[in-house]
């Protein structure tokens, strides 16, 4: 039980936020560099722990296990492999540039990093945690915060969004709480340890298939899986930029990585039999989120549809149940993560400078915020799958698999990838070119300080679109293993 | 030897005979020594419980038993007293002239209540729970001022002296088919009584008395009115300290006693749903928050009987477990509840509006333990409900914990209520910043760290009461 470096990266934002409450109020800048410095921190850690991580090695690596509650079968047990090892990666490189955008805040500055950093542990806990009482305790730390984050921060009828979003939330978390507790009395093993649990019980058939089920809609809900995916929109629009960064961002991913690491991984033969119904949810998914974008005009409203869209092709990667969609569907979980914060860094500099987010109303910003317009086209091509940039391989990796197991499926996400194709370059069009609005005469472009923020996203997104084996050779062994044995 | 066993109730009726010197004093002499003696006492109860933790023993013809789940639950009783009185300093709503009599019939209830979790014969159990209750009785109406109080205090009477009465009519049945007294003596006949429904009857009637404590459903009648209608202090106690007593007492004699029968399960698993759906449905359209925590103390008490519903001993430690979390949750919220109530009015929910830019520390500790309350992690109240839940899981409740975590989300929603009033709410012309003073700043933080600790690492309180619930 050595003190390893997945309990550092955890413990960064939770030094942070201490080290936060000790601050006096008035000293704003300095609160601001501490995030800064516990999540560069953060950053620096998980990519020393990617330097460590062996690939090729489908076991858990970094493990690192203290009893907690042993008589309750309650472990503080950590462990990366490859289907966290991008998503903790992921998770910082979020939160950081999450607090390089939120530099000019100025309201209630202590609260909302110390939110901030606090939401940030449940995230990076989730992703680490291999029993499920930490799993659920994380889940509910990474959901929590969200409300009054929103509810304070936010704009767009932030009371009603924040409370529609927890409440859905936790709803959905409380069908995960029951479960949990059923996956423990009836393994008997006495224990919450996922792994254990995997490698010694099979459970009963029926109970596998209510659970499965269970735990898919539950941790759907977070994942914006339709038709729970209504709180997502509403959301994203209402909460502050950092926020809605990490929340389409990283906190959808936990949803659908709580579906692969636990209903997955427990119950793989109620897999197979739900697999259809769940591919079908998410070519809902797909379709619905993309034909909704193309009637929105506010382009936070827009940016949100999208994450439903694209959450659905990662649900859909994941119903397929082969290595291909699995791959696509982790590959998709990182990409889309960088794109939506990208996306959302690039809207929240708008509204802040323009007052509005309807593109109608904005127009030819491209003369006169060169850089951010880049940035947020960058992102927009992304979306839509241009190859050279990450969405490409990833998509396609999942529409592949989908056309060889759900034809249907394959073909509405084909369908919903040129939908895309158009709300996005529509989008683009009316706030970027034509003539520039005259109230938008004196606005700026974003400072070298956000120009690096933003640029560290756009770096993932163009790495990776031209080098995607950089990512797929961390997920593809340890997915090829998984469905060779069953789970 | 038999003196030092009774230590804990020793100085508790040294507190009583002291408050009710205090009666006879003039006026100022009470202003001024009262409090500051009260909280020494207080805290005196509570280091003698502290020592007296680890003594075992039979007194008073065995009728008297001292061991470690009693000792243990006198020290959580002295703790709570002692937080109450830390809070009733300022009691807007109490007249000066009644003061010693409030803290009078506070130390003869949490005497009795004492005397409730060491009770080892029926009679001697029967007396503790009346002194407790007409106690309590007269707590209620204390209040000065309205006519509602006085409502509250003679419903509060009806409704107690009844199910005190059940309580007598079930020990009745008990005597009648076990022809002894004796809890322990019962529990060897145990086997033979089983068979025989009255057994079953008299029991559950028994229970009725302690179920009333607790508000748990169909005895929760008394609670929104009583907890709306007595002063905020005299609520607390109710709310907290009562609670805990009827909790040792239902898991003694369920432990004890328990005819584990289907019939007598399922009893407890429809007075569990109930409570805890009735308490959350009716507590999100209360507009007054005593109302409010009243009917959040029904679903409290819901939850609490499905860790005792499933009649095992992880059941048991978690219900302890959840008590001890509850008090200190609980408590804060009516601490802070204290400190807003300014005049003698009761603390609307609007009322709560601002308290983040009037007092930022205090609308931090009504956060952390409303959030508590409502089972959110990593606080006390997740961990306790955690526990709960898995030991009605383990008998295969599954019907209790699906709705049992359902219940919890709905309870967020008027959590979040206040929550809202609390941090987005805007104090219209200049808002007048409350002064903590240092006493409730160390009790605030205090309360958010251990609510916190026991959220994140109950490892060493866990231990400490499986120790105490092996009887």
């Amino acid at each position: 039980m050595h003190f390893g470096i997945l309990t550092s990266i955890l413990l960064c934002p939770v030094i942070g936020m201490i080290l936060i409450l000790f601050t006096p109020r008035k000293s704003e800048q300095a609160i601001k560099i501490i995030s800064l410095i516990v999540s560069g921190i953060s950053v620096f850690l998980s990519f020393i722990a990617y330097n460590r991580f062996d690939p090729s090695n489908v076991l858990l690596q970094m493990e690192e296990k203290i009893s907690w509650l042993p008589q309750y079968g309650i472990n503080y047990w950590n462990g990366v492999d490859g289907l966290n090892i991008g998503m903790i990666l992921l998770t910082s490189i979020v939160i950081f540039t999450g607090v390089i955008v939120s530099w000019k805040l100025n309201y209630r500055v202590k609260e909302f990093f110390a939110l901030l950093l606090f939401l940030v542990t449940g995230v990076f806990g989730v992703f680490m945690t291999l029993n499920l009482f930490f799993f659920f305790l994380f889940y509910e730390v990474a959901v929590l915060p969200m409300y009054l984050l929103i509810a304070i921060w936010g704009s767009t009828n932030k009371e009603y969004a924040a409370l529609k979003l927890t409440i859905y939330l936790l709803l959905g978390s409380a069908f995960m709480f029951a479960i949990f507790l059923a996956i423990y009395s009836l393994a008997g093993a006495h224990t919450f340890d996922l792994m254990t649990i995997k490698d010694k019980v099979t459970f009963d058939p029926a109970f596998q298939k209510i659970a499965y089920i269970g735990l898919f809609l539950g941790c759907g809900v977070l994942a914006g899986c339709w038709p729970f995916h209504v709180w997502s929109p509403d959301g994203h629009v209402a909460a502050p930029t950092a926020v809605s960064m990490l929340h389409a961002g990283v906190l959808m991913k936990l949803g659908a990585y709580g579906i692969i690491r636990v209903a997955l991984f427990l119950f793989p033969q109620a897999a197979q039999a739900w697999a259809p119904f769940t591919a079908t949810l998410a070519t809902f998914n797909i379709l619905y989120g993309a034909l909704v974008a193309t009637q929105q005009r506010d382009l936070k409203y827009v940016i949100g549809y999208s994450s439903v869209s694209h959450m659905g092709i990662v649900l859909l990667g994941i119903s397929t149940l082969t290595v291909t969609g699995l791959n696509g569907a982790l590959f998709q979980m990182f990409s889309h993560g960088i794109m939506t914060a990208l996306f959302f860094a690039c809207v929240g500099h708008i509204y802040d400078e323009c007052h509005t987010r309807f593109f109608d109303e904005l127009g030819g910003l491209a003369h006169k915020i060169p850089i951010l317009s880049t940035f947020f086209i960058i992102a927009g091509l992304t979306g839509l799958g241009l190859p050279g940039l990450s969405g490409f391989p990833s998509e396609l990796l999942v529409l592949i698999a989908a056309i060889k197991t759900y034809p249907i499926s394959g073909i509405a996400t084909a369908i919903g990838v040129v939908v895309t194709t158009f709300y996005v370059v529509s989008a683009i069009m009316k706030a970027f070119y034509g003539p520039l609005n005259k109230n938008f005469e004196h606005i700026k472009d974003i400072d070298l300080w956000q120009y690096f923020g933003r640029g560290i996203l756009v770096a993932f997104l163009i790495i990776l679109g031209v080098w995607p084996k950089l990512f797929l050779n961390l997920v593809n062994p340890i997915t090829t293993y998984l469905l060779l044995k069953g789970f | 030897m038999t003196s030092s066993l009774f230590l804990p109730e020793i100085f508790m009726m040294i507190i009583a005979t002291v408050f009710f010197l205090f009666i006879f004093l003039k006026e100022e002499t009470v202003k001024k020594y009262l409090y500051p003696c009260s909280l020494i006492l207080g805290a005196i109860t509570m280091i003698a419980s502290f020592f007296s933790l680890s003594q075992k023993g039979l007194i008073f013809f065995n009728t008297y038993e001292i061991n470690a789940f009693s000792q243990s639950f006198k020290l959580i009783l002295a703790a709570s007293l002692f937080l109450i009185v830390t809070i009733s300093d300022r009691t807007p709503s109490l007249n000066a002239e009644v003061k010693p009599e409030f803290f009078l019939f506070l130390s003869t209830a949490t005497l009795a209540m004492m005397m409730l979790t060491s009770a080892a014969e029926l009679i001697t159990l029967f007396i503790a729970l009346e002194l407790a209750s007409t106690s309590q009785y007269i707590l209620v109406p204390l209040r000065r001022g309205k006519l509602l109080n006085a409502e509250s205090g003679i419903k509060y009477l009806l409704f107690g002296a009844a199910a005190s009465a059940l309580t007598l009519y079930g020990l009745s049945f008990i005597f009648g088919t076990a022809q002894t007294t004796f809890i322990r003596d019962i529990a060897t006949r145990l086997p033979d009584l089983l068979h025989q429904p009255i057994f079953g009857v008299g029991f559950f009637l028994t229970s009725v008395g302690f179920l009333f404590k607790l508000a748990a459903f169909p005895f929760h009648f008394w609670a929104p009115d009583v907890y709306e209608g007595a002063a905020t202090q005299v609520t607390a106690f109710i709310a907290t300290t009562s609670k805990a007593a009827a909790v040792a007492v239902l898991i003694k004699l369920i432990y004890l006693l328990s005819p584990s029968s289907d019939t007598f399960t399922s009893v407890l698993v429809l007075l569990s749903l109930l409570s805890m759906s009735l308490g959350n449905l009716a507590a999100m359209i209360q507009k007054d928050m005593k109302r409010m925590l009243a009917y959040s103390s029904i679903a409290q008490a819901g939850y609490l009987l499905a860790g005792l519903l499933s009649q095992s001993p992880e059941g048991y430690a978690a219900v302890v477990f959840y008590i001890i979390s509850y008090l200190i949750m609980n408590f804060s919220a009516f601490m802070v509840l204290a400190r807003i109530a300014e005049s003698d009015d009761n603390p609307q929910i609007k009322n709560f509006t601002g308290l983040a830019d009037r007092s930022p520390l205090l609308a931090l500790t009504l956060l952390i333990s409303l959030l508590s309350l409502a089972g959110i992690p990593p606080l006390a109240g997740f961990t306790g409900k955690w526990f709960l839940f898995s030991a009605a899981m383990a008998k295969g409740h599954w019907l209790v914990v699906l709705i049992g975590v359902i219940n919890s989300v709905i309870s967020l929603y008027y959590y979040l209520m206040v929550i809202k009033e609390a941090y987005l709410g805007k104090v219209e012309g200049n808002a007048n910043t409350l002064v903590v003073d240092i006493k409730t700043r160390l009790i605030s933080y205090a309360a958010i760290i251990s609510l916190v600790i026991m959220g994140v690492f109950p490892t060493p309180l866990i231990h400490w009461i499986e120790g105490m619930v092996r009887f």
